[in-house]
């Protein structure tokens, strides 16, 4: 459930919006300095050490400080390109060869970025076992020469190219990083370093860092691109309410966590509003073991629950912009089954299942974490929502909220019978998905083991045997749209990601790679 | 114990912490008292404050209190028959500002927000009741047993007393309420288990100020036992302060639960509940009527239960009152 | 209200001078009292029925039993209760309150950082519930029964049964929304950079800096969030107040005082306000006490970085370093103020010392 969000917006043919503005705000009030940025967001911050972040701030703030070794062009998704290196990957999707292309790349002491420093990077990502070492899961690393690097996968990994650009991936000054500790196993000590040292290669690096209330980054005069025009970014660790009025008054210039309703009250006169679409998707899910609920397991029940909740009345409440999710899989991502497929209400088809099912009118306990929003959903009101349109067709729940970190065990755990849980991209590829398909990851959270949907998982090996994108575009859309009309899962909605940007920033970048770019701000 | 918002504060109980100083200090403030107005009604066998309870309500401050209750109290038992709405049913266009429609406004999901305020009352009052006469009844007993027995017993109960009063008690009942999960019955044991001290206390105290009296004394010299000496002598004499007390507390647990609810920590949804409301709006400024009209509720609820308390507290001879008011603002 | 009243009845030999032997006995129940803050927290915390290793977890990561081993490890988990407990314990000892499971920061530094927050924030608030306090508790006093008494007893009622928390809210929208009376949220604007610490109090490291327009902004950031929580303790300042100035002015000096007919504002002040002020002052320091400890919710609705807003993100993140970290740091300034209350009555008061 709980993912890094971020990162990566969007997919396949968004343009990257490059706005100016040539008014500037009124609302600045007074005294701001004009190469500060000060943008605010709801932490989530557990570290900037690349190897290790895996949240959405520490993503933000990564993006700013490190290079990888590819990146989407223009923020397109479906477009992964040259960054410090540019790629080939051989034609049985196994081996992909990275060759040095960036030679003014420096980092922050003005080093070179080198060979080394990427396979140290990686070597470390895998060997410290942290929450982003699986994207490099079954990679084999080596330097074939001080231009030239090879990752060699066991089995066809296309993928690849899509997850590189991750800010997790960020390549670290390996020399430095040696020296304080850092190490590629389990034993790395950089950690601290890292969070007040930054060691990349990008626009910015840590001014100061504090965890808890605000992270400064200054420009990196070393960066070999062009230098950003403001000098100094201060990310503040605020509420949604106190950004709404913040970046309303000038106070600041930018505002990552506006809900849609917030976002419907801003005054446009003040703030420009780049959106989004959401990579995280909200679902409802039930168990699959009959132990652990008779009534949830039953596919007829599951069935009355698809036809039973109101898609467009959960759109409005996620928000201008908000699209329905006929998979997991968000609009944008190849492989993704087209939204007129989406489930549409019909009470009396789930009256119809639900009478099949059995189902004797007994509360069922609806678990999810009250303190979570999903790109402005708020699951709360989600909850409360689902719960009144599923008893428009004879279903009692029984609301079951808990705070995230102790939902997030609960569910893992396995024992929920039904609730909300919510899955945000990794990397836009279609086999970030495949953790719902039965025996994932997330699937034996709702003991939906290997085995259990024959048809589904003979999709899911066509889909893995496909190598041209187009291939794998509809094989993974037949495997998603079968893994949507049976099985544990009903996603629910496709948010809206919102920032909100102050009029006295005249240009600014944003995009689906990034959702806010400091270093090209104006 | 005053901890009413988030500061529990010491509330008052200023010395309190020094409680272990004063172990018997305290007590030995009263023995002077007891005998004079204490032995008077007992003699006639009348517990020393009922007499005087309703003229205690005669005040201005009294009976304001009393007519907000009565209308809250009236309020929830026809809460059914009152309400425009159903408060659980999201009818109605969402974040509509108070109009003629919807009296109060509609939420973020469009429910009607008169019938929720009006709603919550139900769940509210007989729940804060509940907990006080819960945590009265656990602290009074815990108190009187070590203000009885002295020594080791009470150096152990009124260690625990300190130790509860040491913690902030928003943090306490909110890792408790983390600890048990959120609901109702969840957020009365959090609250239960922070707030027995302060009676503990005052029991203790006006114990061992009675055990000391010639009435107490001349019931052991016929050979009562320890819990009938308690029960039948002692609780008449010290249950009038423990009931002032607890009127004070109500306005307290109140406040502390709706405290619970706004950090979601109390009841679930969709149960109407103003702490929770008051949350939703915090989120969401510019529908104002989400958050201001429960506020206003627990407001004039909390004022006047602390109205009806104080001016019962007025109503207790001085050194008692105070004993009482050192647990409460 | 003195609690602290009389005395002892138990006279017992003491091989100390007996207020070299009370500090001692005070000094030895503060060190329990610690000891006994220590286990309550870590049973607690340690109560919650979630696993602390998957509060920090990825998805990916989590489906990995082998990380989710090698995590417990990291954060300890994987021993025995009385063992985590007893290496917490020999940490403390040395001064350590371990990192924060969360973001790996050291607990004590980030209590540090966040602490002048609310310490400023605090004295704010006991400031303005001091002045005005004392004024009404005063005034209700010596008109004691009339209608002023009256008002000034129900503006105090007032002011304590408000939900702080809706306060805050309705303050903010008002004077900060609507009106723009005040500055925003948090400790300063944005643009502007914290005085160098000294302190750590915003107002007083940028005086001492010379920086007049931080100071301006810090304090105008500051008025707001002060007023709100001092709300509750000026009702609390004044009905004490009001009752040490009862207690005092029928007293035989204050009588005496008037019989040989000083004026009424010497009587007042000279007599009996000095006479009711020790009391005052001791609960002055508690209020204090409390303020630090009790701002979460203030905090939250004005995005103050304190102690509040850190334990609470604490709390619901499940980082049990952190809420034991907080809970120890509140029970020791509770604990403490309380001991030097106590020394301070054991010094105003021989008849207590001797117990």
């Amino acid at each position: 459930m709980r993912r890094r969000i971020g990162t990566f917006g969007l997919a396949a043919g968004t343009v990257a919006a490059v706005l100016a503005t040539t008014a500037c705000g009124g609302g600045s009030g007074g005294g701001g300095s004009s190469d500060t940025l000060v943008a605010e967001s709801s932490f989530d911050l557990q570290t900037i050490d690349p190897a290790r972040q895996f949240e959405f701030t520490g993503s933000t703030l990564d993006n700013a400080i490190y290079q990888t070794a590819l990146k989407f062009e223009d923020g397109d998704l479906s477009k992964p390109g040259t960054g410090l290196c540019s790629f080939k990957m051989s034609s049985d999707q196994k081996t992909m060869t990275l060759t040095m292309a960036d030679e003014n790349a420096k980092f922050s002491d003005g080093t070179p970025v080198s060979a080394d420093d990427i396979v140290f990077s990686y070597k470390r990502l895998q060997g410290i076992g942290g929450n982003p070492a699986f994207f490099l899961d079954g990679v084999d690393v080596k330097k074939v020469d001080d231009k030239t690097i090879t990752l060699t996968s066991k089995d066809p990994n296309p993928a690849l190219p899509y997850i590189l650009p991750n800010a997790s991936l960020g390549i670290v000054n390996s020399k430095v990083v040696k020296e304080n500790g850092g190490t590629t196993d389990s034993k790395d000590k950089a950690q601290q370093f890292l969070d007040s040292n930054s060691q990349g290669s990008g626009a910015y690096k840590v001014e100061s860092y504090n965890a808890d209330s605000e992270v400064v980054l200054t420009a990196n005069e070393h960066f070999g691109g062009q230098a950003p025009k403001f000098k100094r970014v201060v990310l503040r660790n605020v509420g949604g309410e106190t950004q709404l009025s913040d970046v309303q008054s000038g106070q600041a210039q930018v505002a990552f966590d506006l809900n849609s309703d917030q976002v419907k009250n801003l005054d446009t006169g003040q703030v420009n509003v780049a959106t989004q679409p959401s990579t995280r998707s909200p679902y409802v899910f039930n168990t699959a073991s009959k132990d652990i609920s008779a009534v949830t397991s039953n596919a007829d029940f599951q069935n009355a629950v698809r036809y039973a909740i109101d898609y467009e009345k959960v759109q409005q409440l996620a928000g201008e912009g908000a699209q329905p999710l006929a998979s997991l899989v968000p609009n944008e991502f190849i492989g993704h089954v087209p939204k007129d497929q989406a489930f549409k209400r019909d009470l009396e088809k789930a009256k119809d299942y639900l009478k099949k099912s059995g189902y004797k009118g007994e509360a069922i306990t609806f678990n999810y974490a009250s303190d979570q929003t999903v790109n402005g959903v708020n699951l709360s009101q989600l909850a409360e929502t689902l719960q009144s349109q599923l008893k428009e067709a004879g279903i009692e729940l029984k609301l079951a909220p808990a705070p995230s970190s102790t939902q997030l065990d609960a569910f893992r755990s396995g024992k929920q019978a039904m609730g909300i849980g919510s899955w945000g991209a990794d990397f836009p590829d279609p086999t970030n998905y495949l953790v719902f398909t039965p025996g994932g990851t997330v699937a034996k959270r709702v003991k939906w083991e290997a085995g259990a949907a024959p048809e589904v998982e003979k999709l899911q090996k066509e889909a893995l045997a496909a190598k041209e994108p187009s291939d794998r575009n509809t094989s993974y859309s037949k495997l998603y749209a079968a893994l949507n009309k049976q099985g544990p899962f009903i996603p629910v909605v496709q948010p809206v990601s919102n920032v909100a940007i102050n009029k006295s920033v005249t240009k600014y970048v944003s995009n689906a790679d990034v959702s806010f770019d400091f270093a090209k701000a104006e | 114990m005053s901890a009413p918002r988030e500061t529990r504060t010491t509330g008052p109980n200023p010395l309190h912490g020094s409680q272990p100083a004063d172990g018997t200090a305290d007590g030995a403030a009263l023995p002077g008292n007891a005998p004079g107005a204490g032995a008077d009604a007992v003699a006639r066998g009348i517990p020393r404050w009922r007499l005087r309870v309703p003229t205690a309500l005669r005040t201005p401050l009294g009976i304001v209190g009393g007519a907000i209750i009565a209308v809250w109290v009236l309020i929830a038992l026809f809460a059914p028959i009152l309400c425009p709405a159903d408060p659980l049913a999201q009818a109605f266009p969402r974040l509509q500002p108070p109009g003629p429609g919807n009296l109060l406004g509609t939420d973020e999901l469009g429910r009607d927000v008169l019938s929720r305020v009006l709603s919550a009352a139900r769940t509210t009052l007989p729940v804060a009741v509940l907990v006080v006469l819960a945590s009265m009844l656990a602290g009074s007993i815990l108190g009187a047993v070590a203000g009885y027995f002295g020594k080791f017993v009470d150096e152990v109960i009124m260690r625990l007393a300190d130790l509860v009063f040491a913690f902030p008690t928003i943090i306490l009942a909110m890792v408790i309420a983390a600890a048990l999960g959120p609901g109702l019955k969840n957020a009365v044991v959090a609250i239960l288990l922070v707030s027995w001290p302060s009676y503990a206390r005052v029991a203790r105290s006006l114990v061992m100020s009675a055990r000391s009296s010639e009435y107490v004394v001349a019931g052991r010299l016929l050979g009562f036992s320890a819990p009938r000496s308690l029960a039948v002598d002692i609780a008449p004499n010290v249950a009038s302060p423990l009931l002032v007390l607890g009127t004070l507390s109500v306005g307290e647990a109140i406040l502390t639960m709706a405290g619970l609810s706004f950090l979601s920590l109390g009841a679930v949804p969709p149960t109407p509940d103003w702490g929770a409301m008051v949350s939703e709006g915090v989120a969401n400024f510019s529908a104002w009527w989400i958050a201001l009209f429960p506020g206003l509720a627990i407001l004039t609820v909390v004022m006047a239960f602390n109205f009806i308390g104080d001016s019962l507290r007025d109503a207790l001879d001085p050194r008692t009152a105070r004993t009482v008011g050192e647990q409460t603002s | 209200m003195s609690a602290q009243a009389p005395a002892g009845q138990r006279l017992r030999r003491a091989p100390l001078p007996p207020l070299a032997r009370y500090i001692l006995i005070r000094l030895g129940i503060s060190a329990l009292l610690i000891f006994g803050v220590t286990v309550v927290t870590f049973l607690l915390t340690n109560l919650v029925p979630a696993d602390p290793a998957q509060a920090i977890l990825g998805d990916r990561a989590a489906g990995n039993p082998e990380i989710v081993e090698r995590t417990r490890q990291e954060l300890g988990l994987d021993k025995p209760l009385i063992v985590q407990y007893f290496t917490y314990l020999g940490n403390l000892l040395q001064g350590d309150l371990g990192v924060s499971n969360q973001t790996r920061q050291p607990v004590a530094q980030s209590i540090a950082n966040v602490f002048p927050a609310s310490i400023e924030l605090g004295l704010g608030a006991i400031l303005i519930s001091v002045v005005l306090g004392l004024i009404l508790g005063l005034v209700s006093a010596l008109k004691r029964n009339t209608a002023v008494d009256h008002a000034i007893r129900a503006i105090s009622l007032i002011g304590i049964s408000a939900p702080t928390f809706w306060i805050a809210t309705v303050a903010y929208f008002v004077f900060f929304f609507k009106l723009r009376a005040v500055p925003g949220a948090g400790r300063l604007d944005p643009w502007l950079q914290p005085p160098p610490k000294v302190t750590g109090l915003y107002t007083v490291d940028a005086l001492a800096a010379g920086q007049w327009p931080v100071f301006v902004n810090a304090l105008s950031h500051l008025v707001l969030p002060s007023i709100v929580l001092s709300l509750f303790t000026i009702g609390l300042l004044t009905r004490f107040s009001r009752s040490s100035v009862l207690d005092v002015v029928g007293l035989d000096y204050v009588t005496a005082a008037r019989a040989k007919g000083l004026p009424p504002r010497t009587v007042i002040f000279g007599y009996i306000f000095r006479g009711a002020l020790v009391p005052i002052i001791t609960v002055v320091g508690l209020a204090f006490g409390s303020l630090l400890s009790g701002a979460v919710l203030t905090e939250t609705v004005f995005a103050w970085n304190g102690l509040g807003q850190y334990a609470y993100r604490g709390a619901t993140k499940l980082d049990l370093p952190v809420i034991m970290g907080v809970g120890l740091v509140i029970g020791i300034v509770y604990i403490g103020i309380n001991f030097l209350v106590d020394l301070i009555y054991g010094f105003i008061d021989p008849r207590v010392r001797v117990r």
